[in-house]
């Protein structure tokens, strides 16, 4: 499971790239100082839930934030999926449709 | 609805690719490539809308596929008619084939998505590129918040699915550093026994 601290890394550089704006820009825009958006992005430390929207905000962005049962575990049919070739995995597709029909 | 008879899709996107049509492939068949287990029955893809020849190529691959419009309106396939619409459903001779120009969650659609598409092998030599797997969770997360906002029990049905999928993809995501080192020492161990064999 990923730290909550590489998760919003994460979300955080890939909303300032999509905006096209450097460190620089994303702190001018959201007020905050550039060290402390490159600590961010670095997962040096996590930026709290409001901070972290409010910067999203600032690339012109969004989170969805809503409650869901937690299951932090790939299920063993995942797991399995993830084994396969993407070859193999539409071939699993297309004999679930045939079994279906 | 999806043509239950027929579902091609190495068909439909070896015409794609025959036509060397610029495109993403998204949706549910990305996501099935990418790992998730659900049953999906169509073909989703974000074209590019430029150069204009891409279209061009688009509507020949189109033909080739006799693509119909799924409600029966007239198909244009250029520019204006793809940003119009949303979502533009046909079926062809292969199954149902969704073009998305401007899928949600995303910005200018085809340039946004090709960043972080890759090439996936599908057999028959075909090798498409497909979303993401960030690109496919923010799509889904992002529609099941355009649904949020519309009312009734389909609208409420499709966007648990697409919040579903969304969690799906993070679960993968979370899990796949870890994931791949342990399938990597696997196939270590099958190598090594298949050298001893």
């Amino acid at each position: 499971m990923l730290a909550d601290k590489v998760r919003s890394a994460r979300l955080l550089r890939e909303a300032r790239l999509r905006a096209g704006l450097s460190q620089q820009e994303l702190a001018e825009a959201s007020g905050k100082d550039r060290t402390v958006i490159a600590r961010y992005e670095q997962a040096v430390v996590a930026p709290s839930i409001d901070t972290l929207v409010e910067m999203l905000r600032s690339c012109g962005f969004d989170i969805l934030l809503e409650l869901v049962p937690y299951e932090p575990e790939l299920s063993e049919r995942m797991v399995e999926l993830q084994r396969l070739s993407p070859e193999r995995r539409l071939d699993h597709l297309l004999e679930q449709r045939r079994e279906r029909s | 609805m999806a043509n239950e008879e027929a579902f091609d899709p190495r068909g439909v996107l070896a015409a794609l690719e025959r036509n060397r049509v610029g495109h993403v492939l998204i949706g549910g068949l990305a996501r099935v490539l990418r790992g998730t287990d659900e049953v999906t029955s169509g073909v989703d893809v974000c074209p590019a809308l430029r150069p204009a020849e891409n279209l061009e190529r688009l509507a020949l691959a189109l033909e080739e596929l006799g693509a119909r419009r799924a409600d029966r309106r007239r198909l244009l396939v250029d520019e204006e008619a793809l940003a119009s619409e949303p979502v533009i459903r046909l079926r062809t001779s292969m199954g149902e084939l969704q073009l998305v120009a401007s899928p949600a969650g995303t910005r200018r659609g085809f340039e946004d998505l090709r960043r972080g598409a890759t090439r996936e092998p599908i057999g028959r030599g075909l090798r498409p590129q497909v979303a993401s797997i960030e690109d496919l969770a923010r799509m889904s997360a992002a529609l099941a918040y355009e649904l949020g906002r519309e009312s009734g029990r389909e609208a409420e049905r499709l966007r648990a699915l697409e919040i579903e999928h969304s969690r799906e993809l993070r679960r993968i995501m979370d899990a796949e550093p870890e994931l791949q080192h342990t399938l990597g020492l696997e196939r270590e161990i099958e190598h090594e026994i298949d050298v001893d064999i």
